[in-house]
């Protein structure tokens, strides 16, 4: 049993093609998280259409993707139309509500093929596109306990723990920690160096992960200009790895005004942050194409 | 006059940046320029050499994509790579053989991805860091860095 993690769509906020990008890709946020047989799909941000032609490469007889949306933000769903699996009527897509009977995420994904966005309405997709929840919390499916925690972010979004046999990955995007902070603003700023009192009940819901990947848009440095825009500074989620005990952080949710050499300035701030608190934390930043297999 | 700056010339790939034949073809227009440069009185009519110039044509332009082997047995040295699919290890059965007890008879396959390669790891025991990332897969890109065992690659993303 391993559990095998490839991302598909790193970016934040909106696509960002071109040279500058290359590296670490330019599609919006999409993951896809495979245990045995079973896919999950973490968002569907433009990296999802690129996925879903991969997936009809892969010898499989039919398809079923468990869904796990963070929120409905644009770069969290403008993929889900060009999924072409979704037209294939062998195929099914469970899309899961946080909590019993909640069946937003399926009618707002419906929203967005209305005419007037896009010319395929929701019922023409052919495949089994079922609404479905995560019960109170918590669900096994397919063996697999995932868990979801709700975060700061305009609107309201989640992030998902998935475990199986002692390994556990949590991906958690679009969360500006830093307003949950035990310390104000202005305490923060006078010692950016020290460790910042993150929440007990996030430290716990990621405690011990094998692999976190967790928004980490900003600097410490861009962070002042951004406060309730829904992103974290990259060196808090660094300080939330710690204090749970990550092993490996992949920063994710890469701004859209970063290259890939800021990207990599941010690796390094982010390392070096991790070494002052004496933690063995490894910490890289997402990038398109690239696969984690986790045992 | 047309210089190719002298760190280009330098360059080992240089005679794959540019094929000779563009050159040469680059060189013949550069000296054609020169003519209607030199003044020319205006009563000369319509015909004049400017309007001789041909177009150049898109070039095809290629260069291999390249692992550069800077550390490990057999190291320095230059892997051009080519075909669909390639097999990396310690066995001499592989594609590209790399004769370390560090690395896994089969280790990595290469496999041809959107214009550049994707490494795969083939259950090796020594695994495929990327960039000091232990990755199942990868897509590469041009200045990656990959280490298997002992041996160390700079990927140079050809066209
Ligand atoms: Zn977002
Ligand atoms: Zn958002």
């Amino acid at each position: 049993m391993a559990f095998f993690v490839r991302f598909w769509g790193t970016r934040g906020s909106i696509p960002t093609p071109g040279r500058t990008t290359n590296k670490y890709g330019g599609n919006t946020s999409c993951v896809e998280i495979r245990v045995d047989d079973t896919l999950f799909v973490c968002d569907g941000g433009t990296g999802l259409r690129e996925l879903g032609v991969d997936l009809l490469r892969r010898d499989m007889p039919n398809i079923t993707a468990h869904f796990l949306f963070s929120h409905m933000h644009w770069d969290h769903i403008q993929g889900f139309p060009f999924f072409t699996p979704a037209y294939i009527p062998v195929n099914t897509c469970n899309i899961y509500g946080t909590s019993a009977g909640d069946h937003r995420f399926h009618s707002l994904l419906s929203g967005q093929m209305r005419s007037d966005y896009f010319p395929v309405d929701f019922s023409e997709l052919r495949s089994h596109i079922l609404a479905t929840d995560l019960d109170d919390g918590k669900r096994p499916i397919d063996g697999v306990r995932v868990r979801w925690f709700e975060q700061r972010h305009p609107g309201s979004s989640y992030a998902y723990s998935l475990e199986k046999n002692g390994v556990k990955v949590v991906y958690a995007t679009d969360n500006e920690i830093d307003l949950t902070l035990a310390k104000t603003f202005d305490e923060i700023q006078s010692d950016l160096e020290k460790q910042r009192e993150v929440p007990e009940t996030l430290v716990e819901f990621v405690r011990g992960a094998d692999l976190l990947i967790a928004d980490a848009q900003y600097t410490d440095l861009e962070y002042p200009k951004h406060v309730g825009w829904g992103h974290p500074r990259a060196t808090t989620v660094v300080d939330l790895a710690v204090l749970a005990g990550v092993k490996q952080l992949a920063l994710f949710h890469h701004d859209p005004m970063h290259s890939d050499a800021d990207v990599e300035a941010i690796v390094q701030q982010c390392r070096a942050r991790a070494r002052l608190f004496g933690s063995p934390l490894f910490t890289f930043a997402a990038r398109e194409g690239l696969e984690l297999k986790l045992e | 006059m047309l210089r190719w700056p002298s760190p280009f010339r330098q360059s080992a790939l240089a005679s794959q940046c540019v094929p000779r034949y563009a050159r040469t073809e680059l060189l013949r227009i550069a000296r054609h320029q020169k003519t209607p440069m030199s003044h020319e009185p205006e009563q000369s009519g319509w015909h004049t050499e400017e309007a001789e110039i041909p177009l150049l044509q898109a070039m095809p332009f290629s260069r291999p994509h390249v692992l550069q082997q800077i550390r490990g047995p057999g190291s320095p040295a230059i892997l051009e790579l080519s075909g669909e699919s390639l097999v990396l290890g310690r066995s001499p059965e592989t594609d590209i053989h790399i004769p370390s007890p560090s690395l896994s008879r089969t280790h990595m396959r290469l496999e041809r991805y959107q214009g550049t390669y994707r490494v795969i790891d083939l259950d090796s025991s020594n695994g495929v860091y990327l960039n000091e990332i232990r990755v199942h897969s990868a897509v590469l890109r041009d200045g990656d860095t990959l280490q298997l065992g002992n041996a160390v690659f700079i990927y140079h993303e050809g066209k």
